[in-house]
């Protein structure tokens, strides 16, 4: 016989059945149901594959703690692997799976691994394929085939296509868990004007209490559960079922996932909590026994068994044995008989309390104590069970179909253990107590070791008015109870000896022989045992295992176990789909996405944007049926032929004002621009402190006070940030103020021959010719009756001007301006023109400035003023920076002229092109001024060493390699005579 | 003169949500020991009666002022001719930020839902109130606060107007 849904009883609504299936096959239960009581009032027992061996496995928790029944709920892109059946929401048409078989959960291949048990011990892999002796590529080649082997279930790989939210909310208290204690401390608190916030985990509110019979405080469970659930909702308390509290962090902040019902907006939300002080109700986790087959289908948790029956009104079994070493599991025993299913209790104790005695007896419960479980008897499911005596004589067998087990009580302490609070052994009650928090985090109920759900409320009473109290609240002194409860002592850990596989760690296959085994080979430390053997891993963190391996090290060591220490836990306590982490910041919101305030009128003349940091900038402008090669060759023509526009929206810009703006200036340039001249620009770049190029620019003075400092588009923020930065921590008496003006101004470069016939047209009160308005020159005017400002500075080498206006009015600028420019003969240019302009130039550009480079590298060491001092001036006479076989800008062309050549080949002497060579090519255009292709790079010597050389441009990946001749990088009207025209 | 044009493309709007321009806005800085004489000077030459605390903002006939760093403060007007103030260099400088951000309005009914997805800040009425000004991200945007009487003011750089305003109809939408 298996589980069976009783006639009456349990918080279940018979009156809504639920249709589901499991692999396939159509099921019913009832709301109120989690899939684990659902399967189990269905008859169920095998439910999952183990995942190291594929044993069978059934369900062994009815909570958070489970180790076995991992499933895979929904299907298609909306599967959810490694999904607790004992903590999923029973819904209409759920659709779950057994994962991690093949080619059926009943019959699977996989369990052909139980033969090779004895290979796969603790450190299978460490030893088997790493280590002295073993081929690298030993491991590489065979974890493919054992992941695929082992593991748990597998995700979809399709996109999500559910909607997560996130909230950031605030409060004064905030209480985990909603057991008596929980309840407790947030009615009190609320009770007393905190802002509470109550977070439960389950759908129900209540935690163990629903699991009771007995009731609570004199009343029965469900009326005292709705009692206090009125009273805090009349106290205005935020409660939030089904949401998992995972993490603890800095000052109160409590990370927590929300799964929402079906139907709902999103699937999941993940709350962001700041509390001013916590209080941590989580309950306690049972532990299992140690004993031969502790894993088959039909072992379960006392307390499972018990709030099965009571809460979800399911029988596990018709005959049930049930192991322990402690009261708690008088309870479940006594529950079980009532509803007439034939129960045996065993206790490794040989003496217990008359009142237990008597409670068992008239439950008619077989009370046989000083036994223990030497050997669960099954293959797929529990038929019997083998006993003995704690003194390992007199075994016996008795018949069953279910197989309960309590080994003590572990408070649920992971998020204290994630503050850094270390636990404290208690021998009494075999269990870590909480220690002692320096935050307002207190534990309360089980949480704190407390066994009777009256002291559990009290606690909570206790707890509440303490955080009431703490913040300025009214509430009266409460005692805390003392940790305990039970009538006889836990007998702790040895049960006598051992048949069969004793597993520690369900979920992970960690046997009792592994840890042993870890420990002989000197892995006896917490930490170390739990990478040797992965006990402790994967989704229950160790839940159920934990305190059972550090006994068994303890053992082994011969130490006490408070001797041995813990393992650290760590966010998440539970698992959090990515889903929840990313919220809506997915797809086109992973990033913020920046538009130039002229991107509409690029978009509408057909401009290919393209990604670059978070800007979407103009790649090219196609005509007809272009490629991007076509384009840009075609666009650079215009430019030196006519005249072409450019958005450069997106440089950084930063205005700087102030008594000491041209002070600050000569401080972060390596050049001087204290003595620049109202009306002038000039071209800068500055260094990191440790010598080497950060940014480059032109800064144009427009007052006494004030300069326009322009930054590359991908340096903008950093330049910024450090700016801030010196002016906070090293220069704080400079009276200067920067601030981003990247924002406020749409900016446009005109270049090529008739840029200057262009401008004129659109701005008419700025003087253009040569003598008015010079190389390097700024003026301010106005277009179309608002001020703009303008300077003539050229990255193309061409006569080219920059003009700046107010943003809104940035479209009005770029379509006067290609009107202009068409009537020309010219067209606007986008990024890869822009790009290709300079490298014909021989201007560097971010490929260059890769930090790595320094000024010297750069053939602007002339730059540097030794009149003043500057950032970075002094590390960049370091001598590794001095060395005159430093790769140093060179340019490049192909020595067969038709011949073309890749940016990032390697640069390297003809005959040796191998290794990391003598340096690398970092641009490369075709030239339709040259009319072959050209390129720079930073060459060991550079031009001292290699000019009219020959050098070869490797390029191993595609394998192809091209002889290029070192040049002067300045391949175009190196004279400035097209820029000074 | 040309009319200024919005960051959005022409036709977006929701009912909870709007965007506007600047108006006129200017910055205008102290130096560490210049705050109390440029906040007063400032103050009088707007007609508000005193300037505001870190963290607020207060009216006057020339427009609104707000606190948003220990040396600076914004006067925002709905009109471009706004009153200014002339600093000497000695006391501080003004720059003009009228195209630099872009305003959203959320309206009241969504402003504490929606945007408390995004931002650490307690926006609940009687912990974030009117007049109440914070500079915080949102979507890794740095964005400054304001809350109206009806609504929350989110001053966003214009280059990221659009795509803030692309996440919040979203949502908002996404809520009905």
């Amino acid at each position: 016989m298996t589980g069976y849904r009783l006639k009456s009883g349990g918080a279940i609504d018979r009156a809504k059945p639920m249709a589901f299936s499991f692999d396939g096959k159509s099921l019913h239960g009832f709301a109120g149901d989690t899939l684990a009581s659902a399967l189990l009032g269905s008859g169920y027992r095998l439910v999952a594959r183990s995942f190291k061996y594929h044993r069978p496995r059934g369900i062994m928790s009815a909570g958070l703690e489970e180790a076995s029944a991992l499933v895979t709920i929904g299907g298609g892109a909306r599967a959810t692997p490694n999904s607790l059946a004992t903590t999923e929401e029973l819904v209409d048409g759920l659709e779950a799976h057994s994962q991690h078989c093949w080619p059926s959960l009943r019959f699977d291949l996989g369990a052909i691994n139980q033969l090779f048990a004895k290979l796969f011990s603790a450190g299978f892999y460490y030893k088997t394929f790493m280590g002295p002796g073993k081929s690298p590529r030993s491991w590489l080649f065979y974890e493919h085939f054992i992941r695929r082997a082992a593991g748990l279930g597998v995700a979809s790989r399709a996109p999500d296509p559910d909607h997560y939210e996130s909230r950031e909310t605030f409060c004064d208290l905030l209480v985990i868990g909603s057991g008596p204690a929980g309840l407790e401390a947030a009615r009190i608190a609320g009770e007393a004007g905190l802002d509470v916030i109550l977070a439960e985990r389950d759908f129900r509110l209540g935690g163990a209490v629903l699991h009771e019979r007995d009731g609570i405080e004199g009343m029965a469970s469900d009326g005292w559960v709705d009692q206090r659930a009125r009273s805090l909702a009349a106290a205005g308390i935020r409660i939030l079922r089904r949401t998992t509290v995972f993490g603890l962090y800095d000052n109160g902040v409590a990370g927590m996932v929300e799964h929402l019902t079906p139907g709902a907006r999103a699937r999941e939300r993940l709350w962001i909590v700041r509390a001013k002080h916590i209080v941590i109700a989580a309950g306690a986790m049972e532990r299992p026994l140690a004993f031969g087959g502790n894993d088959l289908p039909g072992t379960m948790l006392a307390s499972a068994m018990r709030a099965y029956v009571n809460r979800w009104a399911v029988a596990v079994g018709s005959s049930v044995v049930i192991a322990t070493n402690n009261d708690s599991a008088y309870a479940a025993a006594c529950d079980l008989a009532r509803v007439g299913v034939s129960t045996v209790l065993l206790d490794a104790r040989t003496m217990v309390s008359d009142r237990l005695k008597e409670r068992s007896k008239i439950a008619g419960v077989d009370l046989r104590l000083g036994r223990v479980p030497l050997r669960a008897i099954g293959r797929r499911g529990v038929r019997g069970v083998e006993i003995g005596t704690t003194e390992r004589g007199g075994t016996e067998v008795l018949s069953c179909d279910a197989l309960g087990m309590s080994g003590g009580w572990s408070p649920t302490q992971h998020l204290l253990s994630q503050r850094g609070v270390k636990p404290i052994w208690n021998d009494t009650l075999a269990a870590f107590l909480p220690g002692e928090a320096r935050e307002p985090i207190r534990c309360a109920g089980a949480a704190a070791g407390l066994w009777s759900a009256e002291d559990c409320a009290q606690s909570g009473r206790a707890a509440g008015a303490e955080a009431a109290r703490a913040l300025g609240g009214n509430a009266p002194t409460e005692d805390f109870p003392a940790p305990g409860g039970w009538e006889t002592a836990i007998r702790a850990w040895s049960l006598g000896p051992v048949k069969g596989k004793a597993f520690v760690d369900l979920q992970n296959d960690v046997t009792l022989g592994d840890v042993r085994q870890a420990c002989a080979e000197g892995y006896d430390a917490p930490e170390l045992l739990k990478r040797y053997t992965t006990l402790g891993m994967a989704t229950d963190q160790g839940r159920t295992s934990a305190v059972n391996a550090l006994a068994v090290i303890a053992e082994a060591r011969g130490r006490q176990l408070p001797e041995i220490g813990t393992t650290t836990f760590r966010p998440p306590f539970a698992p959090v789909s990515i889903g929840a982490l990313a919220g809506a910041e997915r797809d086109q919101h992973l990033l913020p996405t920046r538009r130039s305030p002229m991107h509409d009128a690029l978009t509408a003349q057909g401009a290919h944007m393209l990604e670059t940091g978070l800007w979407l900038r103009p790649w090219f402008y196609p005509q007809g049926a272009e490629d991007v090669d076509q384009a840009y060759l075609r666009e650079m023509r215009l430019v030196r032929e006519a005249v072409g526009i450019c958005d450069v929206s997106t440089l950084g810009k930063i205005a700087v004002q102030g008594p000491d703006a041209g002070e600050l200036l000569d401080r972060v340039y390596v050049n001087g621009f204290k003595s620049l001249p109202v009306g002038k620009a000039r071209y800068g770049v500055m260094l990191r402190d440790d010598g080497i190029v950060m940014d480059d620019g032109t800064s144009w003075r427009l007052g006494e006070h004030e300069y326009f400092m322009t930054t590359t588009t991908a340096g903008a923020g950093k330049v910024m940030a450090w700016i801030e930065e010196l002016l906070e921590t090293r220069w704080p008496e400079l009276r200067v103020a920067v601030t981003s003006v990247t924002d406020q101004w749409a900016g446009a470069s005109v270049a090529g021959p008739q840029a200057r016939a262009l401008l004129q047209a659109v701005l008419s009160d700025v003087g253009m010719t040569n003598d008015a308005f010079p190389f390097m020159g700024v003026r301010e005017g106005h277009f179309g009756g608002v001020p703009c400002r303008i300077a003539r500075i050229s990255f193309s080498g061409e006569l080219a001007y920059e003009v700046y206006v107010p943003a809104d009015h940035g479209a009005a600028l770029w379509h006067a301006l290609l009107d202009g420019a068409k009537a020309r003969g010219g067209a606007a240019y986008g990024l890869e023109a822009l790009g290709a302009l300079r490298v014909e130039k021989g201007h560097v550009g971010g490929p260059e400035l890769d930090g790595r480079a320094t000024l010297d590298d750069l053939g602007l060491g002339k730059m540097a003023s030794t009149r003043k001092p500057f950032i970075g001036g002094v590390l960049r006479r370091r001598s590794d920076l001095q060395g005159k076989d430093r790769p140093q800008l060179v340019g490049l062309v192909p020595v067969t002229k038709g011949e073309t050549f890749k940016g990032g080949s390697i640069l390297c002497e003809a005959g040796n092109d191998g290794g990391h060579g003598l340096g690398w090519v970092t641009s490369v255009t075709e030239s339709p001024s040259l009319g072959h292709w050209v390129g720079l790079g930073l060459l060991r010597g550079g031009l001292t060493a290699w000019q009219g050389r020959e050098v070869i441009a490797a390029d191993p990946i595609r394998d192809r390699s091209t002889r290029v001749k070192v040049v002067t990088p300045h391949f175009l009207d190196p004279e400035g005579a097209r820029l000074h025209a | 003169m040309l009319e200024r044009a919005s960051p959005l493309a022409k036709g977006a709007s929701r009912t909870v949500l709007s965007l506007r321009s600047c108006g006129r806005m200017v910055q205008y800085h102290a130096w560490p020991d210049t705050y109390t004489e440029m906040a007063g000077l400032v103050a009088r030459t707007c007609g508000v009666a005193a300037d505001p605390a870190p963290g607020k903002a207060a009216h006057g006939a020339a427009g609104s002022l707000l606190r948003i760093h220990p040396q600076r403060l914004w006067l925002l007007s709905e009109r471009m001719e706004a009153v200014e103030a002339a600093l000497e260099a000695r006391v501080g400088v003004s720059l003009d930020l009228s195209h630099a951000r872009s305003i959203i309005r959320v309206a009241e009914e969504i402003a504490e839902p929606l945007l408390s997805r995004f931002i650490a800040i307690d926006l609940r009425p009687h912990r974030f109130a009117v007049d109440d000004v914070a500079i915080t991200p949102l979507h890794r945007v740095s964005v400054v606060l304001w809350r109206r009487p009806n609504g929350i003011d989110i001053l966003v750089p214009r280059s990221f107007a659009r795509s803030t305003w692309d996440l919040l109809a979203e949502i908002a939408e996404r809520r009905g």
